[in-house]
């Protein structure tokens, strides 16, 4: 609806709107003859913002005393104020708006134009260190939940005017700003299109974190694996920027989503990037070696304890059978048992305050696990096995992650209870064919292992000195894909 | 749809339920099978390991080794009475050891051979051993203060025998069973011996004393004939035998001086064996070089003259030339080729072989060999001289 | 998308190695002794022949795969009619290569279980896999090659000091006559089948000109380890011994022995035949399912219902067949060659006679 000239309409009905309006504060000033109305939200905007932006202006412009002010007051007001960011706004829905994301609208007598010039409040925590994903060397920022700040830390770091973001407003009550930052000429442009797309095509009442962009835009749920990361880091933001990936960042929140997530990329840890490249490939190497031991670890346990003996070696044959005797339940019972009493107590570590002590975790583990073993409700190794199981889960970062490895760890363990060794090849054909049939944003999601590209390799299981990667990702950039010497075309 | 037809797959998967699932403690671990023959039934001992918890509630606890027999007119028979006396299911997969006793074998040991390859889930890598004169039951009740149960302590017995003293051999079932298919080399296996009171050995009281009731011993090799055991062989034919498979590790070589003996212990022997054909008539020449060092020293010689240590050297090539010839005497005796010299003889030359191979147990008592010895001194020890010497 | 080389590579690899277990280890040790490394030799060296025909088909027409080009050349009731002949010898090859699976699986591992559940577990994982599409199917099986060779490589470490040149000895005893029936049987069993490979048209495979190059090193990789394998069951067992055993390739790996103290892991090494046999089985059926969806016009939910349809009965099928193990042994020397050989390499050569004739009128 269409603003209407007249102030004292305008007067009160906002007037009126203060009423429910707690935080609503209206001024008046008169300027010669005319008269000016103003208003912010006190709990969005800052006063003294305010003040040194409007009314130190005007008041000047009153000493002035101006003839022409009088008639072109609206003029005046437009070209004279110093704020930086100063908009015309039209319709009452947009100074609805522009009020709740902090700025001051300004209404002037006979005129059905409003002027906006924008005061925000600092309602933000400043720039601290990252709580999910810590590294020793390093940048150590992370983002916050100001928009701006966070583009702020990206545009710092890419200085290339190749670094487009476009921006959609999602959500009917929220209206949230959602942007899409991609670099221009490495990325293929119909992705990001794509994209744009579907997050024009997201009709829903409000979004309030970047996990509900992420469940539009991935489809399928359950035991899949995730198929998007997101993270607080900006220098991981940016080198995914670098490798020709595509970030979503969403108003009011810390993580960003990087498309496409690929299986090994959760693999990954930004610090790979700032070890020597000896130590990186060690510490990539010992991930995915601890990633086949959570997984397999349990039914791996099973089968060796009842279907296929043989492969004990002599002597800790028998002292594995001695630790057997007397417990009541079948291996898998106990295995299960003990699976779920980590599980419970890890989720209780992360939900318990600091106040109450952040021990409970490991007294809890190793008390339970020992008396347990002393009740004879279990036998001490399969604490041991549950113990090396969860301690290996913990080494990624991403929960979605984890949780997925929780399924399938499950699905292993009820294939190898049922038929023994053969039970874990078939589980484990069925668990490749799933990973391989996922597709993020159209890349194959076990690439570069699965359709092969040779050059990958180079930053993949291990890694290569730095001035040995010469392209970038096959399957992520088509174009421009020379990162390291020779031409760097535009 | 996928869904339903996942779920309706996974129905054969509850139906098909466990069969296989034994948890480990329900298994009788067989690590030792004795042979014995009894009023003309087969006898079979199993050596089970049971778990044994000392309480219900503790960690810790030991195994306990029962021994259980079982009589049939065949093996699998004896095994089927066996295990009508066992708290569990058998389970052969660990098996270490399996003694047969010398009656059994001078009977054949055909029938054991199929029951244990035919099992899916032997791993045929145990060790075979035939009793010196004794009941192969009685060996599984020596009890070893050593070792948790008794078929380990008398596999280190005979491995430790075979490297230090070079007259056991281990001879694993794969092998034997090879051996015994391929035509012009017959089998040959170890002994063992029981000394001392085997009633007393078996208890488990004699294990908390210091000195042993009955101890194993590794005894002398015994040669076959197809599948029939002859005869052990003495001390001294162990040791040829030995030599001509190249099998010798460490051995003792004592060399009569005056009336004392000076010991050679030897470090590396190798044996390499030629065939030829010549004069229509095939030659085996067997070139063996022996590296020793002297051990021990008990008579009056001086250790830094060359002369005497060629003369050491001579001594101890003819007193292994006297071995071999002595095993090639039992070998040609007996009528068995338990070098294997035929078998030579058909991967060389299979043309002539099968003129050769109806006859070879006689052929190969006209067989010539000759052997070629060469024993390099290599050191002294830690001494340079000897003592006697010095006085 | 596009099927990259790597790929093809792999399932060449696959179908090569797949059928050695219990087929072509027991038959050809049977017939030529000691002399069984010759013939693999010789299937290999021989085997070049048919790859090149294989390979010339898919040049003409790059487009169709082999249906269609059936369809193409013959007409529409002839080329059905070949197409149905190939449907069914796979389909045969399938049966047989199920029943050596289950019974091996049931003899050494699980031998108290049914053989027909122990089927029923393996067609749930063949299902699985058949429902996606083919550029799925073709990432797992790549993953499936790697593990299988690192899994082959590992094994062979621990063998190798076990070789003795002496159990090859004497060479040729008993003539050439055996190794040489004994080679073509192997040819039979393990290079005929990649036929299979025609089912991908020669357009959707990326860097199509390399594929020849591509073929032949997979061909060879997959070779030069089967001849390896006889080498090492004939020079460790000895010629006696590996004559007498059923799963020689199974029996060979109790015998592996790593630094001292890795001795008992032939369970675990074992499991790539099974990979490899789960790989032949999807190429298989996907051959089967592609020619049937180009004769008659399937949907997408009758498709998988059909791919259901297809494995479950050729486990059932591969139970009730064959009575016991001689009538096996029996189908397996004397009628699967004879069928390998019509379906895979005569009627190749009429194919591609026609079309040189076809391409000459047009």
């Amino acid at each position: 609806m269409k603003i209407d000239k007249s102030l004292k309409y305008n007067e009160e009905k906002f007037n009126e709107y203060k009423k429910t309006s707690a935080d609503l504060n209206i001024r008046k000033i008169k300027i010669g003859s005319k008269e000016l109305m103003y208003i912010f939200y006190e709990s969005t905007s800052s006063d003294d913002k305010i003040s040194n932006f409007f009314m130190k202006s005007i008041s000047y412009d009153v000493k002035n005393d101006n003839v022409n002010i009088f008639s072109n007051l609206f003029k005046i007001l437009k070209n004279t104020i110093p704020n930086s960011s100063l908009k015309v706004i039209t319709t009452y829905k947009d100074v609805f708006l522009h009020l709740s994301s902090g700025f001051t609208c300004i209404f002037i007598d006979n005129f059905s134009e409003v002027i906006a010039i924008e005061t925000k409040a600092s309602l933000d925590r400043s720039i601290s260190e990252p709580t999910t994903d810590s590294i020793v060397r390093g940048p150590k920022d992370c983002f916050t939940e100001n928009y701006m700040t966070n583009l702020g830390l990206i545009r710092k770091r890419i200085k290339d005017d190749n670094l487009k973001i476009n921006e959609v407003i999602v959500g009917r009550r929220t209206n949230t700003k959602v942007s899409i930052i991609y670099l221009n000429n490495v990325v293929d442009l119909n992705k990001v299109n794509k994209i744009q797309k579907k997050l024009e095509s997201i009709d829903i009442d409000g979004i309030l974190d970047s996990s509900y962009i992420r469940e539009f835009i991935i489809k399928k749920s359950g035991i899949a694996f995730p198929r998007v990361l997101s993270t607080e880091r900006p220098d991981l933001s940016c080198q995914a920027l670098l490798n020709g990936k595509t970030i979503i960042m969403v108003e009011n929140s810390p993580f960003v989503l990087i498309i496409p997530g690929l299986f090994f990329d959760f693999l990954k840890s930004p610090e790979d990037n700032y070890e020597k490249p000896l130590n990186a490939s060690f510490t990539r190497i010992l991930r995915i070696l601890s990633f086949f031991i959570t997984i397999l670890t349990p039914a791996i346990y099973i089968t060796i304890m009842t279907y296929n003996a043989e492969i004990i070696p002599d002597k800790l044959l028998m002292s594995l059978a001695i630790q057997r005797q007397g417990v009541p339940f079948p291996s898998v019972v106990s295995v299960l048992l003990l699976l779920t009493t980590f599980e419970i107590l890890r989720e209780s570590d992360i939900r318990m305050p600091n106040l109450m002590g952040s021990s409970i975790g490991i007294v809890g583990a190793l008390v339970l696990g020992d008396a347990a073993v002393s009740a004879g409700i279990v036998s001490p190794i399969v604490v041991i096995i549950i113990a090396i199981t969860s301690v290996s889960g913990l080494l990624f970062s991403d929960i979605d992650f984890v949780d997925a490895i929780r399924w399938w760890r499950l699905l292993f363990l009820i294939g190898s209870a049922i038929i023994g060794l053969i039970g874990i090849a078939i589980v484990g054909i069925m668990f490749i064919t799933k990973l391989a049939s996922i597709e993020s944003m159209g890349v194959p999601y076990l690439s570069p292992l699965s359709p092969f590209s040779k050059r990958d390799q180079k930053d993949n299981f291990i890694r290569v000195k730095r001035d040995k990667i010469f392209k970038r990702p096959s399957y992520l950039a088509q174009k421009n894909q020379t990162k390291l010497g020779g031409n760097n075309e535009n | 749809m996928k869904i339903k037809i996942f779920l309706i797959l996974l129905i054969p998967f509850i139906l098909c339920g466990c069969y296989n699932y034994n948890e480990l403690e329900n298994l009788s671990i067989c690590t030792a099978m004795a042979f014995d023959l009894e009023d003309d039934l087969y006898k079979v001992s199993y050596l089970i390991a049971n778990a044994k918890k000392n309480e219900a509630s503790s960690e810790k606890g030991e195994a306990q080794s029962v021994i259980y027999n079982g009589m049939g007119k065949s093996i699998s028979e004896a095994v089927d009475d066996l295990i009508t006396t066992i708290p569990h299911e058998p389970y052969v997969t660990h098996l270490k050891t399996i003694i047969i006793s010398d009656e059994l074998a001078k009977k054949g040991v055909q029938n054991i051979l199929d029951f244990l390859l035919r099992y899916p889930e032997s791993r045929n890598k145990f060790a075979l051993y035939i009793t010196d004169n004794e009941k192969a039951e009685n060996t599984l009740k020596i009890l070893s203060p050593i070792e948790s149960f008794p078929s380990t302590s008398m596999l280190s017995n005979v491995k430790t025998s075979s490297i230090y003293q070079s007259k056991a051999i281990i001879v694993e079932y794969n092998d034997f069973v090879s051996i015994i298919l391929e035509d012009g080399i017959e089998p040959i296996l170890s002994s063992v011996k029981i000394l001392g009171d085997i009633e007393e050995g078996g208890k488990t009281e004699s294990l908390n004393q210091t000195y042993l009731a009955a101890t194993l011993k590794t005894s002398n090799i015994g040669i076959f004939k197809d599948d029939k055991l002859l005869k052990i062989s003495n001390n001294e034919e162990t040791i040829g035998i030995n030599f001509i498979k190249n099998k010798i590790n460490e051995l003792i070589i004592p060399i009569p001086c005056e009336d004392n003996y000076i010991i050679l212990n030897t470090e590396n022997s190798e044996t390499k064996t030629n065939l030829d054909f010549k004069d229509n008539k095939f030659n085996i020449n067997l070139d063996i070089s022996v590296k020793a060092v002297i051990n021990e020293v008990n008579c009056k010689i001086d250790l830094q003259n060359d002369e005497s240590i060629k003369k050491i050297a001579s001594d101890g090539e003819k007193i292994i030339k006297e071995y071999i010839e002595k095993a090639i005497n039992l070998a040609k005796e007996n009528k068995t080729d338990i070098f294997g010299f035929g078998r030579m003889i058909y991967k060389n030359y299979p043309k002539k072989w099968k003129d050769l191979k109806d006859n070879w147990d006689n052929e190969f008592s006209n067989l010539n060999i000759d052997s070629k010895i060469t024993v390099k001194i290599k050191g002294t020890g830690a001494l340079k001289q000897s003592l006697e010497e010095f006085k | 998308m596009k099927i990259k080389l790597s790929q093809i590579g792999s399932v060449v690899y696959l179908v090569v190695l797949a059928n050695y277990l219990g087929t072509t280890s027991g038959t050809i040790i049977n017939m030529a002794k000691q002399d069984a490394w010759f013939s693999v030799l010789l299937a290999f060296i021989v085997g070049l022949i048919p790859i090149f025909i294989f390979i010339k088909i898919m040049d003409f027409k790059p487009d169709l795969n082999i249906a269609q080009k059936n369809v193409y050349i013959f007409g529409k009731v002839f080329g059905n009619f070949i197409n149905i002949l190939l449907m069914i010898s796979t389909f045969i090859f399938l049966i047989s290569i199920y029943w050596t699976t289950n019974n091996f699986i049931g003899s050494q591992y699980l031998h108290r279980t049914p053989t027909l559940l122990i089927g029923f577990c393996g067609a749930t994982c063949i299902i699985y896999l058949l429902n996606n599409d083919i550029y799925t199917i073709l990432r797992t099986l790549f993953v499936l090659f790697i593990i299988g060779l690192s899994l082959y490589i590992f094994g062979s470490i621990g063998l190798i000091n076990q070789f003795k040149m002496d159990n090859l000895k004497p060479f040729f005893e008993n003539g050439l006559s055996n190794p040489l029936i004994a080679g073509f049987k192997t040819i039979c069993y393990n290079i005929f089948p990649l036929f299979f490979i025609t089912i991908f048209p020669k357009n959707s495979i990326e860097n199509s000109n390399k594929l020849t190059k591509t073929i032949l090193k997979s061909y060879f990789l997959g070779g030069s380890i089967m001849f390896f394998i006889i080498l090492l069951t004939i020079g460790i067992f000895g010629p006696k011994l590996s004559e007498l055993f059923q799963y020689t390739a199974y029996q060979l790996l109790k015998n592996i022995s790593l630094f001292g103290f890795i001795d008992r892991i032939e369970s675990i090494i074992s499991i790539r035949w099974i990979l490899y046999i789960v790989g032949f089985s999807v190429i298989a059926s996907y051959f089967i399912n592609t020619i049937l969806n180009n004769m008659i016009k399937i949907n997408k939910k009758v498709n998988i219902f059909l791919n259901f349809v297809l494995v479950i009965s050729a486990t059932i099928l591969s139970e009730m067949i064959f009575n016991n193990h001689i009538d096996k042994q029996i189908f397996t020397n004397n009628i699967l060659p004879f069928l390998s050989l019509i379906s895979y390499f005569i009627i190749p050569i009429i194919i591609l006679i026609s079309s040189k004739l076809k391409k000459a009128s047009v």
